[in-house]
């Protein structure tokens, strides 16, 4: 029996944190719609990192008990070009790793996305990637994670970075290595909408084009799949989203019983308060659409 | 402490003393990405002030309280440029700047690893008018 769980990354209210949401709002926001699932970015949401303070950590679960959110998964990066003169090494990533893994266990994660430097076109992940993550395995077997690289646009799910991972996952037969989704591998359609600081080269190599990738891929690798990042960029008035297929989305997660966190990840323009707006509008139509299916006979 | 949503902030342009010298100004920038970074990352700041310019190579980085030349930064390993933290970037100029309204724009650069190197670095723009006073 599948159970869809609904939850929102922090990533979504991009520019609105610290300029016009605290934590807390954002929190409020979060339990406001219905979310049981909070996700951040440990670069990006957590004062002080990689060295929080007790005070924060303290603050951090008195707002979950007070907005009933539970931690879903937590972004983490290996920089494998930290610097201009060398590559980061496997020694340094595997460090790298263990303190995020370190840290998103002391905050309450069960989930952590290592977002691994590339070296390609095609993004190929830096060949450190395998050591580094082997290196941890038993690491995180002992705190609860589950490690989950994200496949995203422009990599669709037929593609050797996916081939390696489920071979990897095959090969040590570890339970704590999985994958996770960006649901912008289904874009359908063009967005118009602006992403900061990515040139329009890139854009057009990849970052915004419609990928489209079918709903039988992914019913191919749901057992490997742990978490779902529920990427959009807009959804209108009669919560219609021009650009993700979330009926066909739903209908196949549902088909094949899979269990688990669908996160938002707002990536439409950034306007002030928008991304709220946003949010609340896919899990509106997310619902509906469950419930649709639900009756459906 | 809510930061400005422009990435230039109001507070913190000023000119810089050193003795009785005005040796340069400051600008107090908040991070445009959306997760802050490790200072090798930040690959520099270009400045224009009413026209004039300053090439990423020059601006000083003051991060978590340490500043650095931006060859210094490229190199660091253990300081952050933080989403909820301001960067104060110094320029060089003497005398400094007239008091009053000036027209400023920044071209932030920062690397992102995951981003293959052909689109590196990311740039972020960004100019409005803000006052020195003193």
């Amino acid at each position: 029996m599948s159970n869809l769980k609904y939850g929102v990354s922090l990533y979504s209210y991009t520019g609105d944190m610290n300029t016009v949401l605290t934590l807390e709002d954002a929190m409020a926001q979060i339990a406001d719609i219905g979310a049981t699932g909070i996700e951040i970015l440990g670069e990006g949401h957590v004062p002080n990192y990689p060295e929080p303070s007790t005070a924060w950590i303290d603050q951090w679960y008195g707002l979950l008990e007070k907005y009933q959110l539970e931690p879903t998964n937590y972004g983490s990066w290996i920089d494998s070009s930290l610097w201009r003169h060398r590559d980061l090494t496997a020694d340094e990533g595997a460090v790298m790793l263990a303190r995020d893994l370190r840290l998103a266990h002391r905050l309450g994660f069960t989930s952590i996305r290592p977002k691994i430097g590339v070296v390609s076109m095609d993004l190929r992940p830096h060949p450190i990637w395998e050591e580094v993550i082997e290196r941890n395995l038993d690491l995180a077997a002992e705190l609860d994670l589950i490690i989950c690289p994200e496949i995203h646009a422009p990599t669709p799910i037929k593609h050797p970075v996916v081939d390696e991972y489920i071979e990897f996952i095959e090969r040590t037969g570890s339970k704590n290595f999985r994958l996770l989704i960006d649901t912008g591998i289904f874009q359908r359609a063009i967005t118009t909408a602006k992403h900061d600081g990515l040139s329009e080269e890139a854009q057009e190599e990849g970052w915004r084009k419609p990928l489209a990738v079918p709903m039988s891929d992914l019913v191919d690798v749901l057992p490997y799949v742990s978490f779902i990042q529920a990427k959009f960029f807009d959804i209108d008035e009669n919560l219609v989203d021009g650009q993700i297929p979330w009926r066909e989305i739903l209908q196949t997660l549902k088909a094949n019983n899979w269990s688990g966190y669908l996160s938002s990840e707002y990536e439409g323009d950034r306007l002030p308060y928008r991304s709220i707006e946003q949010v609340r509008r896919q899990h509106a139509l997310l619902h509906s659409l469950e419930a649709e299916i639900a009756g459906t006979p | 402490m809510v930061l400005e949503r422009e990435l230039i902030q109001s507070r913190g342009f000023r000119n810089v003393q050193e003795g009785t010298d005005t040796v340069g100004f400051e600008i107090a920038l908040r991070m445009p990405n959306y997760r802050g970074v490790w200072g090798s990352l930040i690959d520099g700041v270009a400045v224009t002030v009413d026209g004039q310019e300053w090439s990423r190579e020059v601006p000083y980085w003051t991060l978590q309280g340490r500043t650095f030349s931006i060859q210094e930064l490229r190199r660091s390993t253990d300081v952050r440029w933080q989403l909820d933290e301001l960067a104060t970037v110094m320029v060089p100029l003497a005398g400094g700047l007239a008091v009053g309204v000036h027209d400023v724009r920044v071209d932030i650069a920062l690397h992102a690893p995951y981003i293959p190197a052909e689109f590196q670095p990311s740039i972020f723009t960004s100019q409005r008018k803000v006052t020195v006073l003193a």
